[in-house]
C-alpha cells in the first residue's frame, strides 16, 4: 500500500489540546450512582443490625455470594455489547452444574469433569451462534428456544434428581480460600479484569461495541460482525459453564433447578452496570459495581429480615430502575432529579429574570 | 405591512452548557408569507426551530408577539397555532392517509364506539383537496404514494387541527429527498397554501429553491441573524454572501479558481497508469459497467435513482453483492461478487456511504471512536488501542476540516449534518490508499460545508488517489470531476470529458436522451425549473 495519501497533511499541532474529564463529572451520580447507593445501604444496615452486619464475615459472605451471579452477569454483557441477547446462560449454568456432578458421580476426576463440562458449554455457545448468526433468528427468541433445549438436556442428564455422589473433591477445590474468600470470588474478579481490558482497551472491544451500536456501520468498516456475535455467544456460554462448575463445588450438588433462577439477577446487574461509568454501554467494571451493590443489599436484607420474598422483589425493582435510568441517559431531556435541580439553579442564577408576559387578552 | 405579524419573536437566545447557540435572534412571519430560514449547518437553524416548537426552552428574556399580542414562547403551539413538518415527515408508511391524519386529529367515533370510517374518509379527502391534492387514494398505504404526496399528507396532518384560524407552518427541508420536478410541484402547493393565509417558515439548503419560492429570507450565521431580506431583490449569490460572510466567500471563490486550474492541468497533463479499473460489473441495476480511473483523477458517475450509480459505489466498497465484478486496484485484482467490505478495504478502496446515519457513523459513539473504526489497526499498540494517539489524530482532523465543536470525545449525535459528513470523510480517507469512493457526498450539507468538501476532495486527489464520486447531484460532479460517466438504466450511456461538462449535457445523458449536447439545448432544463 502506498502512503502518499497522508503527504499533504499539515504537521502535527505544536500543543495538542488536553483531554480531561473533570472530577465533578467523574464522581457524578449518573456515573457512579451504585457507589453512593452502596454507601447508603451499608450505613442503613449497619444502623439496623449493628451487631451482625458491619464485620468481616459479612464482607466474606457478600463476596462469596456474588461470585456465581456476578460471573453470569459478566457472561451476558459480552453478547449484549455485541448487540445480541443470550437468554440461555441460566440454563447453560444449570447444565454445567448437573453435568459436572454427574461426571463426578460416574467416577471421573475433577479436572476431567471440568474440562468436559466446559467443552459441552462451548458446544452450547456454538448452537446459539448458529441459530442467531447463521440462521439469522432474533437473538431474544433464538436463545430462549435453545434454552428450552438445554433444559431438556439438564433433565436428561440429572434424571430430574439432585446428584450428590462423589462431590467432595470438587467441594474441596471450590472451597479453597484466602482469609475465607473462596476460589470462585477470585475467578469472578479475574474474568472481570480480563473483560474490562478487552472491552475497554483492545481493538476487539472497539469492534464489539461498534457491532452492538451500529451493525451496518460496523460491517461497512470491514468488521466481521457475524463472527464477533458468534464469538460472543461462545464467551458467554464458556463463562456460564465455568460458573456452573464452581456452583457444583459451592453447593456440593448438581441440581436440575439450580441454574435458571440466576438469569434475572444476571441481567439486572448487567443493565444496572451499563448505566455506570460508560454512559449506557455494557461494561465490566460497572457490572462488578452493580453486582457488589446487589450482593451487599441482598445479604443485608437476609440478615435484617427473614422475608423470603425480599430478594426477588428487590431484583425485579433494580432491573426496572436500571432500565429506566438507561432510557433517561439516552434521552435528550434529563429526568434525573439532580440534573433538573442543577438546571433550575442555572436559570435562577441568570442575571436577567424571566419576564412575565400575560397571556390573557 | 400595516397588519401586525402573525408571529414575531425577538431576543431569542439559547445557551447549551455555557456555549451560546443562539444570540438575540428575531424572526417575524406574516400571514400569507413564505419566509425562508437559511444558514449553514450549525448556524442555529434547528435550535431556533426546536425553541419555536417547544422542544428546547429559550434563555430568559425572549419575547413573542402573536398577532400583536404578547405571549410566552412555549405556548406558541396552541396560541398561534404553530405546527412543524420535519424532514423525515414522521408518517407510518405501512398505513394509509386516513390513519396517518387520524393520528394527528383523533378519529371520529360512530354511535357504537367504533371508528366512523366513512366520515373519516370524507374528512381526509376534503382536507387533502383543500391543499390541492386530488389524485391520491386515501385508502392505499402511503408506501405506494409519491414523496410529494407523502409530504402533503404530513402537511395535511399538521394543519388538520386548525379551524378557521390559520397559523404558522414550519417546513424543515421538505425537498431534501425530492427530485427536481417533484420539488417544483411541492413548491406550487406550498405557495397555494400560503395564499390561504398561512405563514410558512421554510427551511432549506437548496438556495435555488428559496429564491424561487420564498417572499423573504432570514439568514442566520453563527447563532445570530445577519439580515432579513426580501427574496425578490436579492440573488442567490447575495444570499450565499450573507450566509458565509464576505471574507469567507471570497476565500472560497479564490480556492475554486485555483482548483479549477488544477483540474484543467491534470486533465490535460500526462496520465499515469490506471489506479482503478473495472470491467463488466453486473448487479441488480448495473448492466455491465467498465471504466478506468487514473491516480489523481476525479471521476464522476451521474445517474438518476435506480440507474445503478449507487449500486456501483456499494459494489466498489464491497458493501453489496454483485453478479459479476472483477476490478484491478493498483496491481491487485479483486473480485467483488462476495460483497465483503474487508476485501475492498484491504485493497485500499474506501467507500464513503450515502446514508450518514445508518451506514456511516454510529451516533452514540464519540467522534474519535467513529473516525478510528476502520483504521483501528493503525492505532494498535502491543495489546491495546493507543487512545492518546487516537485522540490526537481525531483532534488534528477536526482542525483540518474545521469540525465544530472541537471535541474528539463528543458524541456524533451532538453534531450537525455538515460536521457529520466531515467526520465521515476523516473516517474513511485514512483507508483510501488507492481509491476513494464517495456516494452522494453532499446530501443535506449546506453551501459552506459543501465548498469545503469539494476543496477537500480536490486536495485529496493530488496525493495520487483515484477518486470516484457517485452522485445524483450534478453540482457535485460539475464542481470537482475531471470526467463524468453518465449512467442510464445500468449502462454507461456517455463518457463526458471535463471541457464538455455542463448541466445540460449531464442531464440529457442521464435522462436517457442520447442526442448530442448541442441538440438538446433547452428541453431537460425546462423540465427542471
Amino acid at each position: 500500500m502506498t502512503s502518499t495519501a497522508k503527504s499533504d497533511r499539515p504537521p502535527v499541532q505544536t500543543s495538542p489540546p488536553t483531554f480531561h474529564t473533570p472530577w465533578r463529572t467523574r464522581l457524578s451520580v449518573e456515573r457512579i450512582g451504585t457507589v453512593y447507593l452502596w454507601v447508603i445501604g451499608v450505613a442503613v444496615f449497619s444502623a439496623w443490625r449493628p451487631h451482625i452486619f458491619p464485620n468481616y464475615l459479612t464482607v466474606v459472605g457478600v463476596l462469596n455470594s456474588v461470585s456465581i451471579p456476578g460471573l453470569l452477569a459478566l457472561a451476558v454483557i459480552v453478547p449484549l455489547a455485541a448487540g445480541v441477547f443470550d437468554l440461555s446462560v441460566g440454563y447453560t449454568l444449570g447444565l454445567a452444574n448437573v453435568l459436572t456432578a454427574s461426571l463426578l458421580a460416574d467416577g471421573h476426576s475433577v479436572l476431567a469433569a471440568i474440562v468436559i463440562t466446559l467443552a459441552v458449554s462451548l458446544i452450547v455457545g456454538v448452537v446459539n451462534g448458529f441459530v442467531v448468526v447463521v440462521m439469522r433468528i432474533d437473538s431474544f427468541i433464538g436463545t430462549l428456544a435453545t434454552g428450552s433445549l438445554i433444559l431438556a438436556l439438564i433433565l436428561q442428564v440429572s434424571g430430574n434428581q439432585e446428584i450428590t455422589a462423589n462431590v467432595t473433591k470438587i467441594q474441596a477445590f471450590a472451597g479453597r480460600n484466602l482469609h475465607l474468600i473462596t476460589l470462585p470470588v477470585f475467578v469472578f474478579f479475574a474474568v472481570a479484569i480480563v473483560l474490562w481490558l478487552v472491552l475497554d482497551y483492545s481493538v476487539t472491544g472497539r469492534r464489539i461495541y461498534a457491532t452492538g451500536l451500529g451493525r451496518e456501520q460496523a460491517r461497512l468498516a470491514g468488521i466481521k460482525t457475524g463472527k464477533l456475535q458468534f464469538s460472543s455467544f461462545l464467551v458467554s456460554a464458556f463463562i456460564a459453564g465455568c460458573a456452573g462448575c464452581l456452583l457444583t463445588g459451592i453447593v456440593g450438588a448438581g441440581s436440575p433447578t439450580a441454574g435458571p433462577p440466576y438469569l434475572i439477577p444476571a441481567f439486572a446487574a448487567a443493565f444496572l452496570g451499563a448505566t455506570q461509568l460508560k454512559d449506557g454501554l455494557f461494561n465490566s467494571i460497572g457490572t462488578v459495581m452493580a453486582t457488589l451493590l446487589l450482593g451487599t443489599l441482598n445479604v443485608g436484607l437476609a440478615l435484617a429480615t427473614s422475608a423470603l420474598w425480599a430478594p426477588d422483589v428487590f431484583n425485579g425493582i433494580v432491573l426496572i430502575a436500571a432500565l429506566g435510568l438507561r432510557v433517561t441517559q439516552t434521552s435528550a431531556v434529563s429526568l434525573n432529579p439532580l440534573a433538573r435541580l442543577r438546571a433550575a439553579r442555572t436559570v435562577l442564577r441568570h442575571p436577567k429574570p424571566p419576564e412575565r408576559v400575560d397571556a390573557t387578552p | 405591512m400595516s397588519e401586525p405579524a402573525l408571529l414575531s419573536v425577538t431576543n431569542v437566545s439559547k445557551t447549551f452548557s455555557g456555549q451560546l447557540a443562539l444570540k438575540d435572534v428575531h424572526l417575524d412571519v406574516h400571514a400569507g408569507e413564505v419566509h425562508a430560514l437559511v444558514g449553514q449547518n450549525g448556524c442555529g437553524k434547528s435550535t431556533l426551530l426546536k425553541i419555536l416548537t417547544g422542544y428546547h426552552r429559550a434563555d430568559p428574556g425572549a419575547r413573542a408577539l402573536v398577532r400583536g399580542r404578547p405571549h410566552s414562547l412555549h405556548e406558541l403551539l396552541t396560541v398561534v397555532p404553530l405546527r412543524a413538518v420535519h424532514q423525515d415527515l414522521g408518517l407510518i408508511l405501512e398505513l394509509n392517509a386516513i390513519d396517518n391524519i387520524g393520528f394527528g386529529t383523533g378519529f371520529q367515533r360512530s354511535r357504537h364506539g367504533g371508528i366512523a370510517w366513512r366520515t373519516q374518509l370524507r374528512r381526509t379527502v376534503s382536507l387533502l383537496e383543500q391543499l390541492g391534492v386530488n389524485d391520491i387514494d386515501p385508502r392505499r398505504p402511503l408506501s405506494a404514494a409519491t414523496q410529494v404526496e407523502r409530504t402533503m399528507v404530513a402537511i395535511a396532518r399538521a394543519v388538520s387541527t386548525w379551524d378557521a384560524r390559520r397559523g404558522v407552518l414550519i417546513l424543515d427541508e421538505p425537498t431534501s429527498s425530492l427530485p427536481d420536478r417533484e420539488a417544483g410541484e411541492l413548491a406550487r402547493l406550498i405557495r397555494d397554501l400560503a395564499k390561504t393565509g398561512v405563514g410558512i417558515i421554510y427551511v432549506s439548503h437548496a438556495l435555488s429553491e428559496v429564491t424561487g419560492l420564498a417572499d423573504r429570507a432570514t439568514v442566520l450565521r453563527e447563532g445570530t441573524v445577519v439580515d432579513t431580506v426580501p427574496v425578490a431583490s436579492s440573488s442567490e449569490h447575495d444570499l450565499v454572501e450573507l450566509m458565509l460572510g464576505k471574507e469567507k466567500l471570497a476565500h472560497l471563490e479564490q480556492l475554486e479558481v485555483q482548483d479549477n486550474s488544477y483540474a484543467h492541468r491534470s486533465a490535460a497533463g500526462p496520465r499515469s497508469e490506471p489506479m482503478l479499473a473495472a470491467s463488466n460489473i453486473v448487479g441488480k441495476e448495473l448492466r455491465g459497467i467498465s471504466f478506468q480511473v487514473s491516480g489523481g483523477e476525479i471521476v464522476g458517475f451521474a445517474g438518476l435513482a435506480g440507474s445503478g450509480h449507487l449500486e456501483l459505489a456499494y459494489a466498489l466498497g464491497g458493501a453489496r453483492r454483485v453478479v459479476e465484478g472483477a476490478i484491478t486496484v493498483g496491481d491487485r485484482s479483486l473480485d467483488l461478487t462476495a460483497g465483503r467490505p474487508i476485501t475492498s478495504i484491504t485493497a485500499g478502496i474506501a467507500l464513503v456511504p450515502p446514508d450518514r446515519t445508518r451506514e456511516g457513523l454510529i451516533s452514540t459513539l464519540s467522534v474519535a471512536a467513529n473516525m478510528s473504526l476502520p483504521s483501528i489497526m493503525q492505532l494498535r499498540g502491543r495489546l491495546f488501542v493507543r487512545r492518546r494517539q487516537e485522540r490526537e489524530r481525531a483532534s488534528q482532523w477536526m482542525t483540518d476540516l474545521e469540525i465544530v465543536p472541537h471535541k474528539p470525545e463528543a458524541k456524533i449525535a451532538t453534531l450537525s449534518g455538515g460536521n457529520r459528513q466531515k467526520v465521515l470523510f476523516a473516517k474513511w480517507v485514512t483507508m483510501a490508499t488507492h481509491a476513494l469512493v464517495l456516494a452522494e457526498p453532499t446530501v443535506g450539507v449546506d453551501v459552506g460545508a459543501r465548498l469545503q468538501i469539494y476543496d477537500f476532495i480536490r486536495q485529496y486527489a493530488t496525493s495520487g488517489v483515484a477518486v470516484v464520486i457517485c452522485s445524483t447531484d450534478i453540482t457535485d460532479l460539475l464542481a470537482v470531476c475531471d470526467r463524468v460517466y453518465a449512467l442510464y438504466a445500468g449502462h454507461v450511456v456517455r463518457e463526458i470529458p471535463r471541457d464538455e461538462l455542463s448541466e445540460h449535457v449531464v442531464l440529457a445523458a442521464i435522462s436517457g436522451l442520447a442526442t448530442p449536447a448541442t441538440a438538446i439545448g433547452d428541453s431537460p432544463s425546462e423540465e427542471q425549473t
